[in-house]
């Protein structure tokens, strides 16, 4: 049976060999495996690794069995991404030529950690996996063809004009590209645009082992609109499975294709209610595999199935009777389908397929968890917290983790401190009295008043925005540092001074209260002047205007982050901070820091603690704006 | 008539429609078919569907027979709490038909027996892949909303109720999940889609209420709650997320930290790594606070689990603010930081008033005194020293979440 859309001398015919071979020039013409020479004659064997309905499950759906007659305790922990790379990592290990097939709805209906990111992490993950060839089946079309071919090309999802938020993560889960798309061929022999004619993706991919053409032919069940959103299917046409396979092994045969595999998501169920994972009790009969294997041509040598969930490993008869070797590896990454194919090279046809469905077990200690792909779900289940959107306080103006000056002030920064210090005052949390932030470690661009995409309103700071500023997880020491060592630890911020790097200068930002002078155009070690410490309404000089340290022995207990605390950033007089006490994460300080600004109260605003009595912490002899960075201290 | 009992004999109902499908497949399809649109009203015409339908046309009256008992069976385990034998009915049933109603109550099964995070994946399949059954997402909404993910949940909702205006069950799980304190009742406690686990209530008098939360610990032997929640009567039972009832009586109150220890009469549960941190939190940082819904009734429930940030000291009082917003309520559930261990008790604040933030938190370092070490037993013990430069672990909350379908239970108390 032809369908008329192949008839001969048919437009639709033309544009369908025309996108054929678009298809094959974009993917299976390109894909080698092996040696080049089928002249012994020798029958090899490759082996074709299937699995299908992975639904985006980056993490272990929980168990499985051999079949349903294994108590439910008594039964592995299956699945998770990082173990499904593994398991076909181990598989292609066992013989070169090999090839990594899907059978669709690799996407759609999805757990929260691939759908918040629209697929994304699923794709990316089957990235990595190592998937070559995959149908599509009927939940790719669940948010339409359009999002289909975003996903198989990369580039961000736009929402609104812009990129949406959860759209383009790869840079922050280590993928790194923004969206990488499928480095997998999806196909669609089956599903045609109504408006060119033409498959909606390629109809089939070819790999060549040792000189024989291989070719995947991809497709979904014919009644995926009936199954699917209206509007996900709109301008498609799904066109009748085996007619749509059969149409296409003339085309096959003159590019010298004699092996034929089916990749189509459709499937049937087992009778009985065992669910022997490599069972066929029934034989499928009356199913839609069933119906379709029947009506194959006899040029397909293997059918890799799916959509029904279900395990199975059949060998079904074709329209010829000949049996072959039907499979499906029920669902979500629990299994894979295991199958050594055998081709003839003298007939290029496959002549025997033997295949074992295949527990994607944890507990297997031969079998380690692919370490990048863990890496890539672990990252998005951080992604998916709920506490990157919540707000934890306000401000009423930008506070940019730029210099505002040519002190070097840095109305981020300074709000930094002041977090620092807050949490740390407390006798038992350190009983601090003053606390320095380094510049560096105040990320960009500080916090924004606007309100962010995840629309927390304008003057709101998120979770999320604050972990963008503080996102090193430092955490806070408070030490007992001498007014000399104040003294020099501001010294040693400038290029080249008492070990500071010759190249950078170092500017750090204090606490409120805390202010101070320096003249650049002075030698290392008597820069700073007028150093003070206001408490309330009393003032404490620790370096008065002439640069003289007043009480060198008095001590102070002083809070910075641990990276300082160890002489980070060339502060070595840090080092010889005393009776240290380690203290909360600089996230955490800020976010305890910030919950007093939270609506109803007041929004934090830049400059109006009292202890600062309005006049900036950091002050420069000289009117010069620009705040030096490099070894020139004196800009 | 109360909630329990009215769903106690909905429950008779809809299994007696399992008994009748039995003696005739035909016309007990229908009836089932009949049955579930009383309680999960139809999508709309535009909505696609079908799959299920078009695959159950292909199966013979004997082989959905067989599947109408496998529901039965299923359904009837599941009541009388025995998760395995349910799960392994549902699933013998899925390996007859593809559909909705076998999701849904595999993924109440994996709720029933605490596997949260299974539930939530396969849940998350289920309203994804069955558009036409609206229970699917109203489940998936609501495991999603107790788990910590409410924004998440009502996208969901607004998705669903975009595709079935006016849909009653969308509607009613959506006044619930928005008044914050979430309790499923009427259709939303019938199967399949039945929001809130089967519990046990042998003993219970029509009378019991579920009063707040008690934190169970020592090895699922002992518990602590506030001191406000102890009855009069001294009748006093405690149930988990997994419906598991047991009695308590008082063993020592403790009124400083104005909670009290209680025995349980027979060991609950413990979850296998619920860890207790080895000091206190720090104000600021991440924390997750579960409890349950005070109820007039003593039905069961999952509890709620709410994330925020911890707030500081009150003063000079030795106090601490627990920081996360949270409703009006008694308190008592456990409280955990950024990686998943306990870190203390939430209780009521001085106002009792909803979002005044005076809710506090009683740390486990008090506690661990006050209880003279003996706070978590072997299994909840850890001394794990923090990672002082370290980031830690996050998204954990769905792991969170299914330790504290154990460790959090529900008081329930008598006159």
């Amino acid at each position: 049976m032809r369908l008329p859309t192949f008839k001969k001398d048919t437009p639709m015919k033309k544009s369908l060999i025309a996108a054929a071979v678009l298809s094959l020039a974009a993917s299976a013409a390109l894909i080698a495996c092996g040696g080049n020479d089928s002249s012994t004659g020798v029958p090899f064997t490759i082996k074709v690794i299937g699995f299908n309905d992975y639904h985006g499950t980056l993490e272990s759906p929980g168990t499985l069995g051999q079949n349903s007659s294994v108590a439910a305790t008594s039964r592995p922990a299956v699945g998770g991404a990082e173990f499904l790379a593994a398991h076909v990592a181990s598989l292609k290990k066992q013989n070169p030529l090999n090839v990594v097939v899907g059978a669709g709805d690799s996407i759609g209906a999805s757990p929260l950690i691939s759908s918040l990111f629209f697929d994304e992490p699923a794709v990316e993950t089957l990235n990595r996996i190592g998937l070559e060839f995959n149908s599509v089946g009927n939940h790719e079309f669940d948010r339409g063809s359009a999002e289909l071919l975003r996903l198989q090309n990369g580039g961000c999802k736009i929402t609104a004009g812009a990129t949406d938020p959860n759209s383009c993560r790869g840079g922050a889960v280590g993928t790194p590209v923004p969206f990488e798309g499928a480095k997998f061929k999806w196909l669609s022999a089956n599903v045609v645009s109504t408006a060119t004619g033409s498959p909606l993706l390629p109809a089939y991919g070819i790999k060549t082992f040792n000189g024989v053409k291989v070719a995947f032919v991809g497709m979904t069940l014919k009644a995926t609109p009936t199954i699917v959103t209206p509007t996900g299917v709109a301008g498609l046409e799904f066109k009748d499975e085996a007619a749509t396979v059969n149409a296409l092994i003339p085309e096959l045969r003159a590019l010298g294709v004699e092996s034929v595999v089916v990749l189509v998501h459709e499937g049937g169920f087992q009778t009985g209610t065992l669910g022997d994972i490599n069972g066929c009790e029934g034989q499928l009969d009356g199913s839609p595999i069933a119906g379709i294997v029947k009506q194959l041509d006899n040029a397909v040598g293997l059918v890799i199935s799916g959509h029904t969930h279900a395990a199975y490993n059949c060998m079904l008869p074709n329209a010829t009777g000949r049996a072959i070797s039907v499979t499906s590896a029920s669902a979500f990454g629990r299994l894979l389908t295991d199958i050594d194919v055998t081709i003839d090279p003298k007939t290029r046809a496959i002549t025997k397929a033997v295949a074992t469905n295949r527990l994607v077990v944890r507990n297997d200690p031969a079998i380690t968890a692919d370490t990048v792909v863990a890496k890539i779900v672990d990252a998005y289940k951080n992604l998916v917290s709920p506490l990157a959107n919540m707000v934890i306080g306000a401000i009423t103006s930008d506070l940019s983790s730029s210099r505002s000056d040519g002190a070097c002030n840095m109305p981020a920064g300074d709000l930094i401190a002041d977090s620092q210090l807050a949490a740390t005052q407390p006798a038992s949390f350190g009983g601090a009295v003053m606390a320095f932030m380094n510049g560096g470690g105040v990320r960009s661009p500080g916090f924004t008043f606007a309100s962010s995409s995840a629309g927390e309103g304008d003057g709101n700071v998120t979770y999320g925005e604050a972990f963008t500023v503080q996102p090193f997880g430092n955490s806070l020491v408070t030490l007992s540092l001498s007014t000399q060592n104040i003294k020099d630890f501001l010294e040693e911020q400038f290029a080249g001074c008492l070990g500071q790097s010759s190249t950078a200068t170092r500017m750090a930002l204090p606490s409120a209260g805390f202010k101070y002078t320096w003249d650049g155009a002075k030698a290392c070690g008597s820069r700073i002047s007028n150093v003070t410490l206001r408490s309330g309404n009393a003032v404490d000089t620790l370096v008065n205007t002439a640069g003289v340290v007043q009480n060198p022995g008095k001590s102070y207990r002083v809070t910075v982050n641990n990276y300082m605390a160890d002489g980070g950033d060339g502060f070595s007089t840090l080092l010889k901070g005393t009776n240290r006490i380690g203290g909360a994460q600089d996230i955490d300080a800020l976010t305890a820091f910030l919950a007093n600004f939270k609506t109803p109260k007041a929004a934090y605003a830049l400059g109006r603690n009292a202890v600062d009595a309005g006049s900036t912490r950091i002050n420069r002899v000289g009117n010069s704006a620009t705040c030096p960075s490099g070894a020139n201290v004196n800009p | 008539m109360t909630r329990v009992r009215l769903v106690a004999a909905l429950m008779a109902l809809y299994l007696q429609a399992g008994s009748a499908l039995a003696a005739d497949p035909l016309t007990s399809a229908d009836r089932l078919r009949q049955f579930m649109a009383q309680v999960q009203p139809q999508p709309s015409a535009s909505q696609a569907g079908g799959q299920a339908v078009r695959e159950a046309a292909a199966l013979s009256p004997a082989r959905l027979q067989e599947r109408a008992e496998l529901l039965k069976t299923g359904e009837t385990a599941l009541v009388r709490l025995d998760v395995n034998a349910a799960l392994d009915a549902f699933e013998r049933a899925t390996l007859i038909l593809h559909a909705a109603d076998t999701e849904i109550a595999l993924v109440r099964s994996y709720m029933q027996g605490g596997d949260y995070r299974r539930a939530l994946a396969f849940g998350a399949h289920t309203a994804g892949a069955h558009l036409d059954v609206i229970g699917g997402a109203t489940l998936y909404a609501w495991l999603l909303h107790v788990g910590g993910q409410p924004a998440i949940a009502q996208r969901l909702l607004t998705a669903s109720e975009a595709r079935l205006p006016g849909n009653p069950v969308v509607a009613a799980v959506q006044q619930q999940l928005r008044s914050g304190k979430p309790v499923a009742a009427g259709p939303m406690l019938m199967p399949p889609t039945r929001l809130a686990p089967y519990g046990d209530a042998k003993g219970l008098p029509d009378t019991a209420q579920v009063v707040g939360t008690a934190l169970l610990l020592q090895s699922g032997t002992g518990a602590l709650l506030p001191l406000s929640l102890l009855p009069r009567s001294g009748k006093l039972w405690l149930r988990n997320g997994l419906g598991q009832l047991v009695k308590a009586k008082v063993d020592k109150r403790l009124n400083d930290l104005k909670v009290a220890l209680v025995r349980l009469d027979g060991p609950l549960p413990t979850p296998d790594d619920v860890l207790v941190a080895p000091g206190d939190a720090f104000p600021g940082s991440a924390g997750f606070a579960v409890e349950y819904v005070s109820t007039p009734d003593a039905a069961p429930a999952w509890p709620v689990l709410r994330t925020g940030f911890l707030g500081g000291g009150v003063g000079d009082s030795g106090e601490r603010l627990l920081g996360i917003d949270m409703p009006a309520g008694p308190r008592g559930g456990p409280v955990f930081d950024g990686t998943g261990r306990l870190i203390g008790l939430a209780l009521q604040g001085p106002t009792g008033a909803a979002a005044t933030g005076d809710d506090r938190l009683v740390p486990v370092a008090q506690l661990r005194k006050a209880l003279r070490g003996g706070l978590a037993g072997e299994q909840l013990t850890a001394q794990d020293a923090p990672d002082p430069t370290g980031s830690r672990p996050r998204g954990l909350v769905d792991k969170i979440y299914e330790n504290s379908l154990k460790s959090s239970l529900q008081v329930i108390t008598a006159p």
